[in-house]
Order: C-alpha cells, then sequence, then structure tokens
C-alpha cells in the first residue's frame, strides 16, 4: 500500500512527466483564455485516458508481447491502442452537456505527448496491473494539477499591470520551472 | 476522425513550430540529438506528405490521419531497429523522444493538408515549416548542451557550473524568456500578432 502511494505521490510530484520529462508541454505552448472548469475537464480526461490505456497496455504487453517475444512491436502496439481508446471514446452518444464536453477535448488529448510518452516510459517497468493504474492515475493528476496551477496563476496576472510581451506563453513557462524547482525539491523523500 | 476540428488548435495554428517542439524539447539535450531529431522529424513529414499526396482519394478523409500514423510509426520502429544493430549508443540518448515523433504536430498535419486545390504549395509550405521547426530545435539542443556542459561541440565556453539552467525546471525558465525576448523585439509586427 504504502509503495502504491509512493508511485501515486510521484507521478504528482517529484517524477512529474511535465516538469521531469518536459512531456506534454502542448497546452501550455499556446495562450489560452479558458475557464478554470474547462482546463480541468481536460486533465480529468488526460487522466482517465492514460488510465484506460495504461490498464489496456499491461495487459497487451504482459500477455501477449513479451511471452510471444515481440516487443519490438511495442510502438505500434502502443499508438494503435491510444488510436482505438480515442475512436471509441468518439463514438460515445453526446446527450449531455458533459459527454459534449467529453468529445471536444480528446483530440487535444490524443495530441498530449504525456499520454504516449508514459507508455513509453513506463510500460516495461510495470509489475502488477494495480501499479500499472495507480502510476497512470499519478501522471494523469500530476498534469491535471499543474494545468489548473498555471491556469489559475495566468488567470491572476492577466489582471496584474505585467508588461504585454510577459503575458501568455512566457509566463506560463517561466511559472512551469519555478515549479519544477518547487518539486525538485520532493526528490528523495 | 477529425482530429483538428477543436477550438484549441484552431487557436493555436498559428504557433506550429512552437507547438511542434512540445515532443522533442526533452530530447534536445545537445547538438548531436536536436539533428537527429529534427532531421528525422522533417523526413517524417516529407515521407507522411508523399505518402498522403499518392494516396488521395484512395483512403478516406476519416482514415487518414490514423493511416498517417501508422505509415510514421512503422518508419521509426525501423529506424530505431536499424539503429540498435549500428548505434545503439544514439537509440538510447533519443530514448522515448524517436517515436514521439510521430505524434509531432507537423507530422499529424499532413493528413489534413492535402484537401487544398494547390497540393505543391502546400507540400512546400509544410517542408519549409519542418525547416524553421529543425533550426530552432538545433538552436534549443546547442543552448541545452551549453548550459549542461559549458562547452559546444567540445569547445569550452563557459568554465562555471551552469548546469541549473539545462535542467528542466531551469530550461524552462529560460525558454520562458526567449519567447518573452521575441514577443518584445517583434511587438507590434506580424510576429507579435502570432505569438499573443
Amino acid at each position: 500500500m504504502g509503495e502504491l502511494l509512493y508511485i501515486l505521490l510521484g507521478g504528482v510530484f517529484w517524477n512529474n512527466i511535465v516538469l521531469t520529462h518536459l512531456l506534454g508541454l502542448t497546452p501550455f505552448l499556446v495562450e489560452r483564455k479558458s475557464s478554470l472548469q474547462k482546463t480541468a475537464g481536460m486533465g480529468f480526461m488526460t487522466t482517465i485516458l492514460l488510465i484506460a490505456a495504461a490498464l489496456f497496455t499491461f495487459i497487451i504487453y504482459d500477455v501477449i508481447l513479451v511471452p510471444l517475444g515481440l516487443t519490438y512491436l511495442n510502438n505500434l502496439v502502443l499508438i494503435l491502442l491510444l488510436l482505438v481508446l480515442v475512436i471509441f471514446m468518439q463514438m460515445r452518444p453526446q446527450n449531455s452537456p458533459r459527454e459534449r464536453a467529453w468529445h471536444f477535448y480528446l483530440p487535444d488529448v490524443f495530441f498530449n505527448t504525456a499520454v504516449f510518452g508514459m507508455l513509453l516510459l513506463q510500460v516495461a517497468e510495470w509489475e502488477t496491473l494495480v501499479e500499472a493504474v495507480v502510476s497512470a492515475a499519478g501522471v494523469g493528476l500530476g498534469f491535471a494539477i499543474l494545468l489548473i496551477i498555471v491556469d489559475s496563476i495566468n488567470n491572476r496576472v492577466e489582471k496584474l499591470p505585467v508588461p504585454e510581451w510577459l503575458k501568455g506563453v512566457p509566463i506560463q513557462l517561466i511559472i512551469l520551472g519555478i515549479l519544477a524547482l518547487a518539486v525538485s525539491g520532493f526528490d528523495g523523500i | 476522425m477529425n482530429l483538428f476540428s477543436s477550438e484549441f488548435w484552431q487557436e493555436s495554428r498559428v504557433l506550429l513550430v512552437l507547438v511542434a517542439l512540445a515532443p522533442a524539447l526533452g530530447g534536445a539535450t545537445g547538438i548531436r540529438n536536436a539533428l537527429w531529431l529534427s532531421g528525422l522529424t522533417l523526413l517524417a513529414i516529407i515521407g507522411a506528405g508523399l505518402v498522403n499526396v499518392a494516396l488521395k482519394g484512395v483512403i478516406t478523409p476519416g482514415a487518414r490521419t490514423p493511416f498517417t500514423i501508422v505509415v510514421t510509426i512503422t518508419l521509426i520502429s525501423l529506424f530505431q531497429i536499424y539503429l540498435s544493430i549500428v548505434d545503439s549508443a544514439l537509440l538510447e540518448e533519443l530514448g522515448i523522444y524517436l517515436p514521439l515523433i510521430t505524434v509531432n504536430i507537423l507530422v499529424l498535419r499532413q493528413s489534413v493538408l492535402f484537401e487544398a486545390e494547390d497540393v505543391s504549395r502546400e507540400f512546400r509550405g509544410s517542408i519549409w515549416l519542418g525547416f524553421k521547426f529543425a533550426l530552432l530545435l538545433i538552436f534549443i539542443g546547442g543552448l541545452r548542451e551549453l548550459f549542461l556542459t559549458g562547452e559546444i561541440t567540445g569547445a569550452e565556453v563557459f568554465a562555471r557550473d551552469i548546469s541549473f539552467f539545462g535542467e528542466p525546471g531551469g530550461f524552462l525558465i529560460v525558454l520562458g524568456a526567449l519567447v518573452a525576448l521575441y514577443k518584445a523585439v517583434f511587438s507590434g509586427s506580424a510576429a507579435d500578432r502570432e505569438v499573443s
């Protein structure tokens, strides 16, 4: 239990995929004027996709690829799995606003390198299915929390007399850098 | 499957080169890595473009993006197998950033680009974007190499340890400062309208 908690918190803080591997930076490299609710929705979608992808990846990798000695097909299988998941999620009915929001964020979530990057980084390291799911949840939560923090700070910065050239992408990247330094303090706990 | 339909991508299309950096930024820790990553991305852009032009009318628009992804990842996997035989050290250096070329926006963009009348113009345009991306990535790779080692291709520039600025946290601050500088210098010009 303690080990799983360590993996979960590691994904959120000291092993945060954005701050340690510079993956999933896409939403931070564009100026977004979205509400906190939209940002949280995107973070939530990414976490759900990460967990689903980790679940299926673990099964496919450990049950099919490793026993049959087909690990060289890893990249192809992972990207196909992500594609299938995104297409499957897009096929869901869009009756309620929540379902429409799910549909809206899917393409952006698929482009997010944090998803494919996490699978490539960790697939060979997972020992159990629970570990894979917890690890993916940690990475997703870390990404979502970072997205919300940066957006919240950015919304406050917009109301302050900050030079025009520093607003948007530059300030987002600088905030990320400071956050990366802050979470690096957790390393080794 | 229309991956480019959402408001997010409509807004960010003018910032394609900056967005395209996202999958490669972590891997560009030196000029050598940056050269390989940018060169391979440029090749992937050209390859994906040629395949999409050649198969225009054969593959339905909805299936074009998955098709482009499968073709690109297959080519990259073959290149990985080749590298594992001839230069496994380089393969280890490039690591996960090699397969991530597949989800580079400039490569994926090839699947929706050739609906236009003037295919040749679109193709030249995407190669030019790829070239700009390559130059930017090589510059970033050089900068990180300088910060991390104090050297550029073996020639010592800084005697002091400034590796902090090459680490992810420090480099994000440097990158933010560079984008701010770009905005400040080109304030009021077309470039400013692109970034803001």
